[in-house]
């Protein structure tokens, strides 16, 4: 993954947090990362979001320091340490709005082969009144997505 | 019996990851509570193909 990055990535104790900083026209803008339990143990979600002034975290709004790309390398990278310390743990995450997962999904789309080389993927969808999770394509749009770190590489 | 082999982190990147104490006041805390109960919704009725 060549894209830029922000070199100054810091993490809490257990690797559950994580938070760096955002450079650019707005300032310097706080980034936080946050992996948390859900309803399955074995499935953490994604979060990260801007810190505003007042303490609360927002993760809707854009920061308006035009660096997208950086900030989503940044928060890759967040992933792989997440996943080198708790490598039988699946991530679910999903964009905060329709384009924002779209987003995710053209992300993944340009660095597909290396983090085939270090994840599995599944892209998550509807279907009737439950959620199907299948092998990502990617020409497919999906809801969110799931990725497992290999803990197996096989060379050919 | 062979040692198992550590993986890397952000280093695999090229990002070097500090510990930051301050953080741990966060553990514990649900930072994006929309988030996690979108998260809820689909981890609890998900299937795998």
């Amino acid at each position: 993954m060549n894209y830029e990055k922000y070199a100054a990535l810091s993490k809490s104790d257990d690797a559950l947090e994580f938070k760096f900083n955002s450079t650019g026209p707005k300032g310097e803008i706080c980034i936080v990362v946050q992996f948390t339990e859900t309803s399955d143990p074995d499935i953490f979600n994604l979060g990260f979001g801007n810190l505003l002034q007042n303490g609360e975290l927002d993760d809707i709004v854009k920061n308006g320091n035009q660096d997208r790309d950086k900030i989503l390398a940044t928060v890759a990278a967040a992933v792989y340490e997440f996943s080198a310390q708790y490598p039988d743990k699946l991530i679910f995450f999903s964009g905060s709005s329709p384009s924002r997962t779209r987003l995710y999904r053209m992300a993944i789309n340009i660095h597909y082969e290396t983090l085939m080389n270090d994840y599995e993927i599944y892209g998550v969808n509807r279907l009737d009144n439950a959620y199907l999770a299948e092998p990502f394509r990617k020409t497919v749009n999906y809801m969110g997505f799931v990725v497992k770190r290999k803990t197996i590489k096989f060379v050919i | 019996m062979k040692a198992k082999k550590k993986l890397k982190g952000a280093a695999l990147l090229g990002v070097k990851v500090t510990h930051d104490k301050s953080l741990n006041k966060l553990s514990g805390k649900v930072l994006f509570p929309e988030k996690l109960k979108e998260a809820n919704k689909v981890v609890g009725n998900l299937k795998w193909s």
